[in-house]
């Protein structure tokens, strides 16, 4: 049976939050497609949550607008903005069972017992819970509760789902399985989503479309491939991609063969021909663990490895080049020690460059 | 940790000690309703040596009238005045458990709806407003009691039930808000967002959600309005005359000509019968509510 | 919220059936505190102002007997109670006792609620045999420590006697020194469970991992109790001090019952001082005293909660 399920857009125009005087969130402008999964990424204190909260309307909107499926809700209760919510830490009725914490929306409504039992049931089967319809939330493990707090969602039929962390309470091997449930569902039901997160990875492996927000602004937009691959200013470099982006301070120089990058320690990193930068600007290079390679070319840097990692696919090497701590992951085997020293070459096309002042790509 | 078996054995020793001892004054008062007065007036005091005898109780429950008792038993039983009639105490039990039940009920209902608010919403002088709901017990109990007898004299509600039911729920009334206060603080906020966003008004949310998650400290709240209102003394005294109250009804037998006890401490034990019975049955939740929030940071 | 709102959510077979409940529904769907505030605010303000604006009212009047009625002296009052050395006697009675029976009711409900927290058989029935004592009324009990306490037929008296601290010619509730303890005693006896309580639901709330690294790091039961269980516990201390405080400072059943203010002034208390007032017929007076004990009550509690940051 295939329910008929309303999609919708969510825009955000020049949203503003405070708390008091305190300005939290500055001026927010997004567009949100029909049906996309869209993901709020930073760290704690961006305003992510404030965000999501606003557009659920359990936040005052001190400025700006919110927009569902076109129409400005800015003074609309949550109940009247056609939305559903996943929280951090579930909130289930506890006095409820599963079954009515599903109910209880349509029950506010006075539908139809038939109804109510057909779409709870509906919500039950794609969420694999039909099992423990009859428990009570004490009885049920962090992952059920998940569950019952996403069927919860899932019953009253949004125009848009909000999620804020709902996997963060999950130990990591639920919260992998989670990731792929939650999306397939997305998938199959093709409503809209907006989802908050401070885990990169989930944020890599679910959006369509991630918001990497810091104190408040917008510091990128765009799929995460875009993301991770063309990094707007230092902060989303290094948020996103884990372990982080290698991050060296220095100066562009240049020598016959072309523009070189001296690092402040002392080491020298081979550039791409072309550079916006000017010879002596201050920059910031950087360049991801993943796109480091053992080289015994002449163009590798020179490094004395700390520390080695392995995690059974890949080896983490954690060197010092040039006074610099650098990291770089490699896939082959390799029999070294601590002390030895070993050439790293960066791949070309993969290396960032940001302006040292600014923070933002070049 | 794991501790020696003597240890153990002290510690319980020390436990069911302690509990005695304050176990005593009531074990000997309930031992003294059923002696006669030639066991409680004697120097030396007697534990076991006497006999027993339901004379105090015949005349409080059973409504035996003294002449009557006093004829059987062929000589004085004890105290010097009264006649049997006016010491019978059932009208009392009664008369104490109605406003006690109604009062705590009317003071539920009040202390909820307000809580509710406190522990939810945000406003300015909230703060101000909850000192200001402490500050009503600051009074007092004279300069209360007389004003309420002028108030409720004056609104017709001197020496009824009503009137009584209003001023016992009155006089619990901040104790009941801040306890319910801090039971509703202990649920989370997120909850009610829950049941907002599925569609609930806010006293939706209050009456189908908050409030059965709160039962226990409802209970505990109870529990504790119950026994203020069953051992009230002064503000009954104030506002009643036909009506008596447990502890006003014993003050009446404290007469000019001399004290019953024999009266006093037969009603007195039964009088903690049912009180006892209520904190029994709800102990668990009042053990645990009663942190009054200061626990949750 | 408009109607049109309201009208939409609910089905029409709601609308015919509970339009008072619809109506409650639309007052109080608003985030404003009024319409919850509303029904117990009203009862304390009808009931609980007018003893406050009435005492005031009082204690700026004098009974002219030969007028019999009121008229208005100021301050005079206040100026009389405020040099009365009975007043200050009182106040001071009234301190003593607060003081004294708020300290020994905390160290003992403290010391019984360790005592008695324990998951072990019939520990629960203990904790429950210990709130009995509050379901005494207090004019009850202080008749208990009355006939307790009787010169001549008390058993407390007995034991006293015999242990060597009274005698027989002055029993505790005659001795002017004393009296007051007698007075203690029986507030003691009944309040010390509330503060067990209090004090087994706080401990029954504290997080066990502390302790747990406590007692790995070679802490005794004293330093654990010391440094540890005292101070996470202050909390729910100043909450139960703070209710408890008043309600001692306001005292009156007990001396009512027990020694009726005496022998002489001993055990006056402030309350019991303004309705002996009273009962002169110097309403006035009375309700200036009553406002005395209040101002002290307001201001003390007021630096109590600012000093230790008392949150309820």
């Amino acid at each position: 049976m295939r329910e008929e399920i309303a999609v919708a857009s969510v825009a955000l125009r020049n949203i503003v939050k405070r708390f008091g005087v305190h300005p939290v969130l500055h001026g927010i402008n997004l567009e949100i497609p029909d049906g996309a999964f869209v993901v709020l990424l930073g760290p704690s204190g961006c305003g992510k949550s404030t965000l999501l909260r606003m557009i659920a309307g359990l936040e005052e909107i001190s400025g700006g607008d919110v927009l569902i499926g076109g129409e400005v809700v800015n003074g609309r209760r949550p109940r009247d903005r056609n939305i559903a919510m996943v929280f951090q830490n579930y909130s289930l009725y506890a006095h409820m069972s599963v079954f009515e914490n599903m109910a209880f929306s349509m029950r506010l409504r006075h539908c139809a017992k038939d109804e109510i039992e057909r779409k709870v049931r509906w919500a039950a089967s794609i969420l694999g819970m039909e099992s423990y319809l009859g428990r009570y939330p004490r009885q049920l493990s962090g992952g059920q509760r998940q569950r019952v707090a996403m069927g919860r969602a899932l019953v009253r039929d949004p125009e848009v789902f909000l999620f804020d962390e709902p996997l963060s309470n999950l130990d990591a091997q639920l919260r992998v399985a989670m990731r792929t449930e939650i999306k397939a569902l997305h998938q199959r039901l093709g409503t809209t989503s907006i989802y908050v997160t401070h885990d990169q990875i989930e944020a890599m492996t679910m959006a369509d479309q991630i918001v990497v927000m810091r104190d408040g602004k917008v510091e990128q937009l765009g799929a995460p491939m875009d993301i991770y691959e063309r990094p707007a200013n230092i902060f989303v470099a290094s948020f996103v991609g884990a372990p982080a982006m290698n991050l060296l301070r220095g100066r562009i120089e240049g020598d016959d063969g072309g523009p070189v990058f001296a690092a402040e320690g002392g080491g020298r990193w081979p550039l791409p021909r072309e550079v916006a930068a000017r010879r002596g600007q201050s920059v910031v290079y950087g360049i991801r663990p993943e796109d480091l390679a053992l080289s015994s070319e002449a163009e590798s840097t020179e490094a004395t490895i700390s520390l080695l990692e392995t995690t059974g696919p890949e080896l983490h090497i954690y060197a010092q080049a040039g006074g610099a701590a650098i990291c770089g992951i490699i896939r082959e085997r390799l029999d070294a020690k601590p002390g030895q020293v070993i050439r790293l070459r960066p791949q070309i096309d993969r290396i960032h460059l940001f302006d040292a002042a600014t923070g933002g790509a070049l | 940790m794991t501790r020696a078996r003597w240890q153990n054995l002290l510690h319980d020793l020390g436990a069911c000690l302690v509990v005695f001892v304050f176990l005593f004054p009531i074990l000997w008062w309930v031992l003294a309703s059923f002696k006669p007065y030639s066991a409680i007036f004697v120097p030396q005091p007697v534990f076991v040596d006497f006999a027993a005898t339901t004379a105090n109780y015949d005349v409080t429950i059973l409504g035996q009238s003294r002449t009557a008792q006093a004829l059987e038993q062929g000589g004085q039983v004890g105290g010097t005045a009264g006649g049997g009639s006016s010491y019978y105490s059932i009208p009392s039990i009664l008369d104490s458990l109605v406003v006690a039940v109604l009062s705590t009920a009317l003071c539920l209902v009040l202390a909820t709806l307000a809580a509710y608010a406190l522990s939810r919403l945000r406003f300015a002088g909230k703060d101000h407003y909850v000192f200001w709901v402490l500050s009503q017990r600051m009074m007092p109990p004279i300069a209360v009691a007389i004003p309420f007898f002028f108030i409720f004299r004056d609104l017709g509600l001197r020496d009824t039930h009503l009137g009584l039911v209003i001023a016992h729920a009155l006089v619990n009334l901040p104790l009941a808000v801040l306890l319910m206060k801090s039971f509703m603080d202990d649920v989370p906020k997120e909850v009610d967002e829950a049941a907002m966003i599925d569609g609930a008004t806010r006293l939706q949310s209050f009456a189908r959600v908050v409030l059965p998650m709160v039962r226990g400290g409802l209970a505990a709240t109870a529990v504790l309005c119950f026994i203020f209102s069953w051992t009230e003394f002064l503000v009954s005294l104030q506002l009643t005359t036909s009506i008596r109250t447990i502890p006003v009804k014993i003050s009446t037998f404290v007469t000019s000509t001399g004290t019953e006890w024999g009266f006093i401490t037969a009603l007195g034990s039964a009088a903690m019968v049912p009180a006892f019975i209520f904190i029994l049955l709800v102990q668990r939740h009042l053990v645990r509510g009663l942190t009054l929030g200061s626990m949750k940071d | 919220m408009s109607v049109a709102d309201s009208a939409r959510s609910s089905a029409p077979a709601d609308l015919a059936r509970q339009p008072v409940r619809r109506f409650l529904a639309r007052v109080l769907v608003s985030d404003h505190p009024f319409p919850w505030l509303f029904p117990a605010t009203a009862m304390i303000l009808a009931f609980g102002i007018y003893p406050l604006v009435y005492s005031i009212w009082l204690s700026l009047h004098e009974w002219n007997r030969f007028t019999r009625s009121f008229s208005f002296v100021g301050g005079e009052q206040w100026a009389k109670a405020l040099t009365d050395p009975r007043m200050w006697h009182a106040l001071g009675v009234t301190t003593t006792y607060t003081v004294v029976c708020l300290a020994v009711e905390l160290a003992l409900g403290l010391g019984i609620a360790l005592l008695l927290d324990r998951d072990r058989r019939g520990y629960g029935v203990l904790r429950g045999l210990m709130t009995l004592p509050l379901v005494v009324p207090p004019a009850v009990t202080g008749l208990m420590f009355l006939l307790m306490l009787d010169g001549q037929f008390g058993v407390l008296t007995y034991y006293g006697v015999m242990l060597g601290i009274l005698e027989r010619a002055q029993p505790l509730l005659g001795h002017t020194s004393f009296a007051l303890f007698g007075v203690m005693l029986a507030d003691v006896w009944q309040w010390t469970p509330f503060m067990v309580l209090i004090f087994l639901a706080g401990l029954r709330a504290l997080p066990k991992d502390p302790f747990e690294a406590a007692a790995i790091d070679g802490a005794n039961a004293f330093q654990i109790f010391w440094r540890l269980t005292v101070p996470m516990l202050g909390r729910v201390a100043a909450v139960a001090i703070l209710i408890r405080a008043i309600d001692l400072f306001r005292i009156y059943d007990y001396v009512y019952v027990m020694t009726g203010g005496g022998p002489g002034t001993a055990t006056e208390v402030l309350s019991f001082y303004a309705g002996r007032i009273f009962t002169t017929g110097n309403f006035s007076y009375a309700a200036t005293i009553s406002l005395i004990t209040l101002v002290v009550l307001i201001v003390v509690a007021n630096l109590f909660i600012r000093l230790f940051r008392v949150r309820f």
